[in-house]
């Protein structure tokens, strides 16, 4: 059995996919351990806090497996993943809860807390605090989820443009923070915006 | 803007994407076999994928290669019947049609053979027929009702004694 499973450990994202819509929830198994450390930490994002992140990640990866008949053979599974997770973090957020002051910060506050995330060099904490919703969540995707323009584009179901430019807009706000915290050329960054993507 | 230039700011967009990456990795939670377990058990409840196998769909390189095979065979197909009608011709010359193959056209459309003119039973040809369209044959079913038959002696067929 363990022989079995490193061997599906060596193989693809794609491959996996491939023999778990075959039936074999060993490879599934697989799919979810590689994705668990990337979607939770998107999700946590998304969703606030540690324990519902947890609950949307489950929903996600059962969510997956269910509609793994749907995934098309010859397309990557990561940006399809991060769509499920997406989406669920969507339908998350739409369920009635009580809401708490705690997550409502007035102006001072916010600029008191990206002075702190700066001191404390988080260029994503500052991110957070500057960028609007899809801006950050375009900027993560791309970096951290390590997909590209196009790919971020099918997740957040918008056109290749429109990424593009939040892409452009996020990076261009963040480049002085940026220069500052990481002592980089802000002129440089914000004239490089257009590109690495 | 000068190559020099070009190079600093990608440098700086690379150096950008980098630290990036790397302060959310520092961020990113452990892995949790807890969390794992329960997931798990959590899809041993979930109905299995629908259908079992793996469903082949069309991706964009096959869609692409359908696209241009169909596109070229109609290409063809195009060039077939535009080209020039003496080349046409010129490929394919009328077969001539043999006298023992000649056939009794009406008899075979109208299923009469007794009281028919034996020169109508035997001078059209296959090619003739093929011209005939569908208002041509009611109009000759209409005629063979209309006119008076008689018997046909095998001496009043042409070529007869």
């Amino acid at each position: 059995v363990t022989d079995d499973q490193d061997n599906l450990e060596q193989l693809s994202d794609e491959r996996l996919a491939a023999l778990a819509q075959g039936g074999a929830v060993a490879a599934f198994e697989v799919i979810a351990r590689r994705y668990q450390v990337r979607l939770l930490q998107y999700l946590r994002r998304r969703v606030g806090r540690q324990a519902d992140a947890e609950d949307v990640l489950q929903e996600t990866f059962v969510r997956a497996f269910e509609k793994l008949h749907q995934f098309r053979q010859g397309f990557p599974l990561r940006p399809w993943l991060y769509a499920i997770a997406r989406n669920c973090a969507v339908l998350h957020a739409r369920r009635p809860r009580l809401v708490s002051s705690e997550g409502i910060e007035s102006a001072d506050e916010r600029t008191a807390g990206l002075e702190e995330a700066e001191s404390r060099q988080r260029l994503w904490e500052i991110a957070r605090g500057l960028l609007s919703e899809d801006q950050y969540e375009a900027l993560w995707l791309h970096y951290v989820g390590e997909l590209k323009t196009g790919q971020v584009a099918a997740v957040m179901g918008r056109s290749w443009v429109s990424v593009k430019t939040l892409l452009v807009r996020a990076r261009r706000r963040l480049a002085p923070h940026a220069a500052r915290i990481y002592g980089l050329d802000a002129s440089s960054l914000e004239a490089a915006t257009t590109g690495g993507t | 803007m000068s190559e020099s230039d070009h190079k600093i700011r990608s440098n700086e967009a690379g150096t950008l994407r980098q630290r990036l990456r790397a302060e959310a990795e520092r961020d990113a939670p452990a892995f949790s076999e807890a969390l794992h377990e329960r997931i798990m058990a959590r899809l041993a409840q979930a109905p299995a994928p629908v259908g079992g196998q793996p469903v082949m769909r069309w991706s964009p390189p096959m869609r692409l290669a359908a696209a241009v095979a169909v596109a070229g065979t109609l290409a063809a197909g195009i060039y077939w019947m535009m080209r020039p009608t003496d080349t046409r011709i010129a490929n394919n010359p009328p077969r001539p049609t043999p006298d023992d193959v000649r056939i009794d056209v009406f008899t075979t459309a109208l299923g009469r053979s007794q009281s028919l003119p034996l020169h109508l039973a035997t001078d059209l040809r296959p090619p003739q027929l093929a011209a005939l369209t569908e208002d041509s044959r009611d109009l000759a079913r209409f005629m063979l009702d209309t006119l008076p038959q008689w018997p046909v002696r095998q001496s009043d067929a042409p070529g007869g004694t």
